[in-house]
């Protein structure tokens, strides 16, 4: 961390070293002190930029000699850390604390390729080796803390407590001690449920447990398995220190509850706890390696959340005149980027215009929700549930990911994630023309009908529609689509388009005129980046919607411009 | 209650204050409704009302530019006429109403001197608001307890309240005061029972407004046509009533 001791700056330093026993502070360097650091190859050299600079957040410990294959070493690292002001993630307010990112991590040893280690900064993502966990803090006697772990010991002495808190199989630990938690249990499963809150938040319990338990079972069935450890930490930090909210550990989560006032249908603090407690599946047990694939944690957690969301809640955003799920926010996200990146590149590889968070959580979601509706859910599920399986804690890598869903979803789906997440290659069908005029009748032809057909006729034999509908495909992929005209007597005709060739056009006859044409009406292709060109209304159906849209910010400004002429 | 008696003898200053928030509406409403038709009628919008219709409609081209630039000169004017008017309507609420064209000579004659005591009076109001407002957040912002924001709020909505009355109360006064003296006066009059009415009439006119404005939200998130109607008329009702108690609430200082 920075070197600035100044007040509200924090820091983390090592203090002291001993290698099996003997001090070897000697042999320990911040990699910022070292010349030409980039030739360890331990962090890429692109991801120093104007911003990044090698800087003490790695430390290097030369060994007097290599250690091989089978043998082990003991080294002992005394470290301080200073806690910043809240800013982001970890730090202090008055009395309330949350620690993250607060010792020193090994890096991951990652067999030929060697260590894999990066800097640390604001955008920084996290990867870390999956290790048993003993951790001892010692606080003021009326502090209340939640951590990773599981309590296995509390004493007191004097004004002060010890509290140690051990677990296997777990790659970080983080904690919070305030003075002024207050605490809520619950359970789901087999999983004791700890909510952490302010005091305010009283209100707020019922909503936050709600929202955890819909993540635990939204997750297991995505995932295809339960969450494994038997306890679980939500931490509901005061506003005051909001940067420390929304935001992942294992078996610790920060959520967001930015007011009591937050309406009901508003679920942002349902949306933060499920999808940072979505992360203890993917950056907690499969634990890929987010600095260099973010879409695999943020990419497939998003989806994860939009998924266990809708699942329990339908929408994210619920009133009576505006609904939302987070399918929908993750296309509109995805709708307004225009920028050259595409999802499968490191952090420090997306072009500085911005879309690293555009193209990791909101382009995954809606691709990976297409896939769902092309193969049904329960292929789909398949390939997460297969994924999850194989590879829980074991770091998998994009190919693995990819490799499972031409396993399960055959060569077609694989092409599809893979497009998406090396290629710009989009969906996008649109409904260019539709047309509906009657046929003129030829009377002299009847005259050739036999006299009983005529008469039969004679009833049903009112005006004719002829009909055209064309169709482009002006995305990437080939992929096959519905095609629907409704008619004004409420009657539908249904065409399916292989979507190749690049147009095509429809024509029929009708008894009824053609009202609209529209192309993919089930939505089955989420992630087609524009839904205004998927219809042509011949005759518009939503014109009392749109009045009323009018009426309703007409109003508004009405009340707003008297509210404010108060006092004239 | 005479005041507000006298005011309904002259309702038709009621409604010439109600006729520009009409006006307003539909300034708001015409354009709205013409370019949200032009723009979803014949695409997908045209068959389903979805959110989408944001970022690929209302969003578009710099849009939302334009509608806060429109929005904001509307809102000048509005405040600009709103001043102009009072004029005519406060040497009515002394003397009688004597027709439109005859308030509009009056408001053009004390356009100068109301705009002046406007700016007088709102402008330390605004800056007290904003001092008081600054004072509320930072005890919010150094409580543990979360619920502070809200009582902060609330304590913070009911000084800007009372200030805006009090500050009303005398520019009122200062208002009477002007056309009586013909020169621009600024008053810092304290008459405890006046006050009292006056203030009991405002916050009669905030509430009133309050309690149509929700029905009319309710209404509004009903569907039908007929429905959407009875919201539009709720609100105005609202309107309507709000200028009633505030014409009233003037009455009672003349
Ligand atoms: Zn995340």
């Amino acid at each position: 961390m920075d070197t600035k001791e100044t007040k509200g700056f924090g820091y983390c330093k090592i203090t002291g070293l001993t290698l099996n026993g003997e001090n070897a502070m000697g042999k320990f360097h911040y990699i910022s002190d070292v010349p030409n650091p980039e030739s360890f190859g331990i962090f890429w050299k692109d991801e120093v930029s104007k911003d990044v600079r090698p800087d003490r957040t790695i430390g290097l410990i030369q060994l007097p000699e290599p250690l091989n294959p089978g043998e082990s070493i003991i080294l002992k690292i005394e470290f301080e850390t200073k806690f910043p002001r809240v800013f982001a993630r970890t730090g202090y307010w008055q009395t309330f604390f949350m620690a993250g990112q607060w010792f020193p991590k090994m890096a991951v040893f990652q067999g030929e390729k060697g260590w894999n280690c990066h800097l640390f900064h604001y955008r920084s993502e996290f990867f870390a080796d999956f290790a048993h966990y003993k951790v001892a803090l010692t606080v003021p006697k009326d502090y209340v803390v939640g951590s990773t772990g599981y309590l296995k010991n509390e004493t007191t002495t004097g004004n002060t407590k010890t509290l140690t808190f051990e677990v296997d199989n777990v790659h970080d630990f983080a904690w919070t001690a305030w003075n002024h938690w207050k605490v809520a249990t619950d359970q789901w499963k087999h999983v004791k449920l700890f909510l952490l809150y302010p005091p305010g938040h009283e209100k707020t319990v019922h909503r936050q447990f709600e929202a955890l338990k819909a993540a635990f079972s939204g997750y297991a069935e995505l995932c295809g398995e339960d969450y494994p450890y038997k306890k679980f930490t939500l931490v509901d930090p005061p506003m005051q220190a909001s940067g420390a909210g929304g935001m992942e550990y294992p078996m610790l989560v920060t959520g967001m509850f930015p007011s009591t006032l937050t309406p009901a249908g508003i679920r942002i603090p349902e949306t933060v706890i499920v999808h940072e407690f979505g992360h203890n599946y993917f950056y907690g047990m499969l634990a890929s390696n987010e600095f260099e694939d973010a879409w695999m944690d943020e990419g497939m957690n998003s989806f994860g959340t939009a998924y266990a969301m809708n699942r329990h809640y339908k929408y994210d955003l619920d009133f009576p005149f505006l609904k939302m799920d987070g399918f929908d926010e993750a296309r509109m996200g995805f709708g307004t980027y225009k920028g050259p990146d595409f999802p499968g590149k490191a952090a420090w590889e997306f072009s500085p215009g911005g879309g690293y968070s555009n193209l990791s959580y909101n382009k995954p979601t809606i691709y990976f929700r297409t896939l769902e509706n092309m193969l049904g859910k329960e292929k789909f599920l398949q390939i997460f549930h297969t994924y999850f399986a194989r590879f829980k804690f074991k770091h998998p890598a994009p190919e693995d990911f990819l490799g499972i869903v031409k396993e399960v979803g055959g060569d077609q789906a694989e092409d599809f994630i893979r497009r998406m997440l090396y290629t710009r290659d989009k969906i996008d069908y649109a409904v260019t023309e539709a047309t509906s005029g009657k046929i003129p009748r030829f009377v002299g032809l009847k005259a050739f009908q036999p006299v009983p057909d005529a008469k039969k006729n004679k009833k049903k034999d009112k005006t004719r529609y002829q009909n055209t509908i064309t169709v482009e495909n002006r995305g990437n992929f080939q992929f096959p689509v519905t095609v629907v005209a409704t008619l004004k007597d409420g009657s539908k005709q249904e065409f399916k388009w292989d979507g190749k060739n690049g147009w095509h056009r429809f024509e029929f006859e009708s008894a009824s005129p053609m009202t609209v044409a529209i192309v993919d009406p089930d939505r089955i292709y989420a992630c087609d980046v524009s839904l205004k060109n998927n219809a042509v209304t011949l005759e518009p159906r939503t014109g009392g919607s749109m009045n009323k849209l009018a009426l309703t910010i007409s109003q508004i400004i009405q009340m707003v411009f008297n509210v404010t002429s108060l006092a004239i | 209650m005479n005041a507000l008696k006298s005011v309904l003898r002259k309702h038709k200053l009621v409604t010439i204050l109600y006729l520009q928030e009409l006006a307003l509406f539909f300034i708001i409403f015409i354009p709205l409704t013409i370019w949200f038709h032009s723009q979803t009628s014949r695409n997908y919008f045209g068959t389903t009302f979805t959110v989408d219709i944001f970022p690929e409609v209302l969003a578009k081209g710099g849009a939302p530019v334009v509608a806060a630039i429109f929005i904001i000169l509307t809102f000048l004017l509005f405040i600009l006429f709103r001043i102009y008017l009072m004029g005519g309507i406060f040497d009515s609420l002394m003397g009688k109403y004597s027709g439109f064209p005859h308030l509009m000579s009056e408001s053009a004659r004390h356009f100068p001197r109301f705009l002046l005591l406007f700016f007088v009076y709102g402008i330390p109001l605004l800056i007290l608001s904003a001092i008081f407002s600054k004072l509320t957040g930072s005890v919010a912002s150094h409580s543990p307890d979360q619920s502070m924001p809200v009582t902060m709020m609330i304590i913070n909505r009911v000084i800007a309240l009372l200030l805006s009355i009090l500050f009303s109360f005398w520019h009122t006064c200062a208002r009477f005061k002007t056309i009586i003296s013909g020169k621009t006066k600024i008053s810092f009059c304290i008459k405890g029972k006046h006050f009292l009415w006056f203030a009991g009439y405002q916050i009669v006119s905030v509430i009133f407004l309050f309690v149509f404005a929700g029905l009319s939200v309710i209404l509004l998130t009903k569907s039908g046509t007929g429905l959407m109607i009875a919201g539009f008329l709720s609100m105005q009702i609202g309107l309507y009533g709000r200028n009633l108690f505030k014409l009233a609430s003037y009455k009672v200082v003349s």
